[in-house]
């Protein structure tokens, strides 16, 4: 404990001033007390604090500190437990290290270690990561954490796991666990754990774990999972037990056993099977059975069925019936239970009755039972306070009432559940050094794209780029709101051949798709003064469009810490980081017909969805011909220092103000990751904002409110393990919906040729 | 002895730096899951590959050893470690069934007069109880059960 403490403690003082900068604290502070009566007629009144939290990305953003224990004082003179006043325990401490690749995780301090054989409290250090190939490892060792039945002192444990997994097929690891007890050996394991998906509808878990001292199988345990139908689970559980190698290395008494009460040469043989059926109706019942044979004793069986109502808003209640044959007329007993929960706003109430009819009485009681009702009232998001009373009877005490107050409080933005995304670390300085590649001068630039700013102040807006000396700027000096038909096509030729010829290791960023001619334009045109940029003419899987493109970068961390940068206009566009052979692979000729002829992802409007046809669009205006256009003045660019900011000889015209108000949701946003084996979707984004009535989280679940450059869905769900794959994701929150509204008679479109219209 | 641990020390040096070459460089998970759940979450609801074996179903609390125990990583997406604590801990005064008695759909240990009923659980199947009370949190057995 001492150990802890002082690792804990020295720990916090080292990194404290880093968390000073800026921590994220998430956790949760739950206050209990509780009154009640014990065996021996005492009135105890003990207070408990709970305290849990983490301090994330503190000192680094890989970095984590968890804290978990508790502390109680007894508010009476009797001592409610362990004949302590005062008691508490440091349930786990340690600083966690979390590699953003590779699933690498490394632990100090007081750590839970679930692993293989291994299901332990350590206060040392625990690692584990992905290999290559599926492999992984984990290791750990220290001092194990356990009930205080001697000092710690020659006390030590260590193991590891190595595993291998195949996803959706298998996964299965080999552990090893050894610890001493005062420098003696105390216990060592080995075990095997497999987790086993043959068919989409069968799954397999299971353990075998073998005790090394005694050379003898502990356990083996496994359980399989079917599922034949969608609303129908069979699950089966097998294990087997020998109390001679399980029991060895206790420190309660009472696995040691007493020869005439259990016989440790026992061997437990269980297996038991549980049907669950989804019902309609929010309802769900399942029937268990369980057969225990033992070697020595007799057989005992335990069965019953239970049904439940789960309504997710606001109210469960279940019943359940059970029924123990045990080997004597004591062990054999029916177990029932009813309870309720309902929740009305802020106000809860619950109710659960519990009750175990004993075949032959136990000190004159057949029947022990438990009622209890709870009140629980949400004072705020974050804090809620309950109380509960129970009033029973039971072979122990005639009656018994008991009392339990409790107060929680859920302390960080999002309590225990937020979502943190990985952000990169800024390796450059505040103001970034001036890029590598300098900025076009546009030649014949319209007014509002004429640079105001002193250049210093210009550059310290831009972006940085590690561009390669032989690597020429990407945007050619143009202005793109003095295009005429023949000279865009000629300038998209003209970047398609400066991309292509790039290397293939850099990385650029991807600004926007479209089919609009006028809209690239004019973002072409806003970002074109302060920052390289590019349009190109791109075929994504079957769609003719442009796509504008800003800056080579040398590596995807620049590219994103970039993107951070750019004017907010663009980050609501949802600028991405792409490889450059993404990009180079979707070239296409600039001179395709299809770019000219189509102007906006407009498919025919859907049956029931789409009540008007497509979106009414003014015709792509061109600039004037050369000839006629009259001839801009040259840019100005001030080439003052920094101490002399303003210092300009002629007057100059305002910027572009930026845009402000809401996020310039796109009217359509086309869905083509499938488009090989079905056709794009032209999904109406505006159409289903104002279905969900504006709230952007019924699918940007990951964003905050008040986001304003909401997360893409492609930008996790198929872009990040373990979360639903694109198509997973887009099935489950379209149809989900669509069967909903349809359900409710709305129109909605529930067939596949709904949504994948075909292109016209 | 020395020559042993500077030996040793090396090996161990190298290991970790072969290590760092042969880490997967796949992208971890997320620290935390990006969908909150009020309710024990059907994991299959969103996934339709081999996280959908994690759907809190009725019999998770049976299986949810396995899973712990091969990739607790995932629980923890979820789950503090004080979730853990509140049923496997190393020294706890209240039992879960009391602490959560607005909860009554969780399964949770030791409802009612638990007192009487360990007598016939305890020869039905000890090794229920050996993982939570066979080397921590059993104060309250030794009251009784001595050497």
């Amino acid at each position: 404990m001492r150990f802890v403490c002082t690792a804990i403690v020295g720990l916090l003082l080292l990194v404290m001033p880093c968390t000073l900068l800026a921590v994220d604290v998430t956790g949760r502070s739950s206050t209990y007390f509780r009154a009640r009566e014990t065996i021996d007629d005492e009135h105890i009144l003990p207070l408990f604090e709970y305290l849990d939290f983490r301090l994330d990305e503190f000192a680094s953003r890989d970095l984590t500190l968890h804290l978990g224990g508790w502390l109680r004082q007894d508010l009476s003179n009797e001592k409610s437990f362990d004949n302590r006043s005062f008691n508490g325990d440091l349930q786990y401490a340690y600083l966690g290290y979390r590699r953003p690749q590779g699933n690498t995780l490394l632990n100090l301090g007081r750590v839970l270690v679930y692993e293989g054989v291994a299901s332990e409290l350590v206060d040392g250090v625990s690692f584990r990561t992905d290999l290559k190939g599926g492999f992984g490892v984990s290791a750990y060792g220290g001092i194990p954490v356990e009930s205080d039945f001697d000092d710690r002192d020659g006390d030590s444990i260590f193991g590891g796991r190595l595993f291998h997994e195949v996803s959706d097929l298998y996964r299965i690891g080999l552990s090893y666990l050894r610890a001493k007890n005062d420098s003696s050996d105390f216990r060592s394991e080995a075990g095997v754990d497999v987790e086993f998906f043959p068919f989409e509808w069968v799954r397999i878990n299971g353990r075998s774990t073998l005790n090394d001292e005694t050379s003898g199988w502990m356990e083996h345990s496994y359980y399989l999972t079917l599922l034949p139908l969608e609303k129908l689970r069979v699950s089966s559980e097998i294990s087997a037990i020998s109390y001679e190698d399980y029991f060895t290395s206790v420190s309660n008494a009472a696995f040691f056993f007493d020869p005439e009460i259990i016989n440790r040469d026992e061997e437990l043989f269980l297996w038991g099977v549980q049907v669950a059926y989804m019902l309609p109706f929010n309802l769900s019942a399942s029937a268990d059975y369980k057969r225990f044979d033992y070697d020595i004793e007799e057989r005992a069986d335990y069965y019953g069925a239970s049904v439940n109502y789960t309504d997710s808003e606001t109210t469960r209640a279940g019943i359940s019936f059970y029924r123990m044959d045990g080997q004597t007329e004591r062990r054999k007993y029916y177990e029932s239970r009813v309870y309720g929960y309902r929740r009305f706003g802020k106000l809860d109430l619950t109710a659960d009755v519990f009750n175990v009819s004993y075949d032959q009485k136990i000190n004159d009681i057949k029947n022990a039972y438990a009622i209890s009702a709870a009140l629980g009232y949400g004072l705020t998001a974050n804090a809620r306070i309950a109380a509960d009373v129970e009033y029973s009877r039971n072979p122990t005490f005639d009656y018994d009432y008991r009392g339990f107050i409790k107060f929680i409080y859920n302390f960080g933005p999002l309590a225990l559940m937020r979502f943190q995304r990985d952000k990169t670390e800024p390796e450059m300085a505040a103001v970034p050094a001036a890029p590598a590649v300098a900025p076009p001068a546009p030649t014949a630039p319209k007014e509002e794209l004429r640079v105001v700013e002193p250049r210093v102040i210009a550059e310290a807006k831009r972006p940085q780029q590690i561009v390669e000396e032989t690597i020429e700027p990407i945007a050619a000096p143009i202005d793109p709101g003095a295009m005429t038909p023949e000279s865009w096509t000629a300038q998209l030729g003209t970047w398609r051949e400066r991309i292509a010829a790039i290397p293939q290791d850099k990385y650029t960023i991807q600004i926007e798709i479209s089919a609009d001619r006028e809209a690239i334009l004019k973002d072409l045109a806003r970002l074109i003064p302060d920052y390289d940029a590019m349009v190109l003419a791109y075929r994504v899987r079957g769609w003719s469009a442009y796509t504008l493109i800003s800056g080579i970068y040398g590596s995807r961390r620049e590219g994103e810490h970039s993107v951070e940068q750019l004017p907010a206009y663009f980050q609501r566009l949802g600028p991405l980081v792409k490889t450059l052979p993404t990009i180079q692979k979707g070239l296409i000729d600039p001179r395709d017909p299809a770019l000219r002829e189509r102007t906006i992802f407009a498919p025919e409007p859907m049956p029931g969805v789409i009540e008007k046809p497509a979106m009414p669009r003014e015709p792509v205006r061109w600039a004037e011909p050369p000839a006629a256009a009259p001839v801009p003045e040259p840019p100005v660019r001030v080439q003052t220092p920094p101490d002399t900011a303003v210092s300009k000889p002629e007057p100059q015209p305002e910027p572009e103000p930026e845009p402000t108000g809401p996020p310039p949701s796109p009217e359509f946003i086309l869905i083509d990751h499938v488009a090989k084996l079905m056709p794009a979707v032209p999904f109406p984004h505006r159409k289903h904002q104002s279905i969900v009535n504006q709230n952007c989280q019924v699918c940007h679940h990951m964003d905050d409110v008040t986001e304003l450059s909401p997360t893409a869905c492609s930008e996790c769900h198929g872009a990040m393990e373990g979360v639903p794959s694109f198509k997973d994701a887009m099935h489950k929150r379209c149809q989900g919906c669509h069967k909903e509204m349809a359900g409710q008679g709305k129109p909605a479109p529930v067939k596949c040729t709904g949504c994948h219209v075909k292109q016209q | 002895m020395k020559r042993t641990n500077l030996l040793l020390g090396l090996a161990g040096l190298l290991s970790l730096h072969l290590l760092t070459y042969a880490c997967s460089v796949r992208t971890s998970f997320p620290k935390v899951h990006p969908v909150e759940f009020e309710e024990a979450p059907q994991c299959s609801y969103c996934h339709e590959d081999e996280l959908a074996a994690l759907s809190h179903t009725a019999d998770f609390n049976v299986r949810h050893k396995f899973h712990a125990a091969q990739r607790k990583q995932i629980c923890n997406l979820c789950h503090q470690d004080a979730f853990c604590s509140d049923c496997h801990a190393n020294k706890e005064e209240i039992k879960p069934s009391d602490k959560f008695k607005d909860s009554p759909q969780r399964f949770l240990p030791h409802r009612g007069d638990y007192l009487q009923q360990h007598r016939i659980d305890g020869r039905i199947n000890p090794a229920s109880c050996m993982k939570c009370h066979g080397r921590n949190n059993n104060e309250r057995c030794k009251a009784c059960h001595r050497r």
